[in-house]
């Protein structure tokens, strides 16, 4: 493709930039690639019609992209990146359960099984009790260490936007344990509530894990993709 | 009917097609190629071709990479491995499906 001899100014380009603002798209990813489709549009313009003006030549430009404007691309651009965001999310948690995380995953309900099998109740009572909290905790440290990552965008990005609001979601299963009186009476740590401990406290610790992941995942694509958006 | 209606169901191979005659194309880039070809009788439009360019790489038939351009970054699409093999079956299947139109446009006079 020909390239034109005129070149659009770093001032018209952030022009550009608010432009795109302004027509409702908000992330630096995807207003990127509509910058650069209007500044090569523009300069193919006025390189062959010397006397048209930026803003007219822009505003040409822009109609080509139809009545929608760039709500189109916008709708398409954010189910991609949320689909490819939620496989991602979904492949990460599973891997706990394949071959070689599962490992850890078998580790993990080991050890509450031992300790729920020698420790008498009262003392399994107090130590379930005990990594409870400690999910909770390192619940908060993980989301200090996502929230740090975070800080280093400076431009809003789509493809991270999903990142550091799931956390929670790894909390649900210990909020069931806490909650649910069924697993056992008050002064016994019945086998039901042992097996409830497990499986509830894997997933949590699974579901944590797998989310600190994704977004680490979610940060390293973006700051190699758009190294530009990272302070 | 414009050509634009007949050119919706087309779209997704004529842009493999494109991107694997070429290498690796930006979006603009595709859109003047387009137009260029066909002698400004298919204008591809941004509203169109973006979308279609976004979903094309959230089905992993083309990969992305960015790289500055003068004072600006550049996106530029091209076909990935899965992509190489679709665009050939496309292209193929497009050629069936044109072959099966003249047929219905002009259909050959039987022999009694």
């Amino acid at each position: 493709m020909s390239e034109s001899r005129i070149q659009l100014t770093d001032s018209e380009i952030e022009q550009l930039y608010r432009f795109c603002a302004r027509h409702y798209v908000h992330w630096y990813d995807v207003q990127a690639e509509l910058v650069d489709h209007l500044a090569t549009a523009i300069e193919e313009k006025i390189a062959a019609n010397p006397k048209l003006g930026f803003e007219q030549a822009l505003d040409d430009v822009y109609r080509g992209f139809g009545y929608k404007g760039f709500a189109g691309v916008v709708a398409e651009r954010t189910a991609q990146v949320q689909r490819a965001n939620q496989k991602l999310r979904r492949s990460l948690f599973f891997s706990y359960f394949r071959w070689p995380k599962m490992v850890l995953t078998l580790l993990v309900t080991t050890a509450i099984y031992s300790l729920g099998k020698w420790l008498p109740g009262q003392v399994m009572e107090w130590v379930a009790a005990a990594l409870v909290l400690c999910v909770l905790v390192w619940q908060f440290v993980l989301a200090a260490r996502i929230g740090s990552i975070s800080k280093r965008v400076s431009k809003k990005l789509l493809l991270t936007e999903s990142a550091g609001s799931g956390l929670l979601f790894g909390n649900v299963f210990m909020q069931v344990y806490v909650s649910q009186r069924i697993w056992g009476t008050e002064n016994e740590f019945s086998d039901i509530r042992l097996y409830a401990l497990i499986a509830l406290l894997t997933l949590s610790v699974v579901a944590m894990m797998s989310y600190y992941e994704y977004c680490k995942a979610l940060y390293e694509k973006a700051r190699q993709q758009y190294p530009a958006a990272f302070a | 009917m414009s050509n634009s209606n007949y050119l919706k169901g087309l779209l997704e191979p004529l842009v493999l097609k494109l991107l694997h005659e070429q290498g690796r194309m930006y979006g603009y880039e595709i859109t003047q190629r387009m137009r260029n070809l066909t002698a400004g009788q298919v204008q591809l439009t941004e509203g169109a071709l973006y979308p279609l360019l976004h979903k094309l790489e959230a089905d992993g038939l083309v990969e992305a990479e960015q790289e500055m351009y003068n004072n600006r970054m550049r996106k530029y699409y091209r076909l990935s491995r899965k992509g190489k093999k679709q665009s050939v079956q496309a292209i193929e299947s497009l050629q069936q499906f044109f072959q099966v139109l003249g047929m219905l446009v002009q259909p050959k006079i039987q022999a009694p």
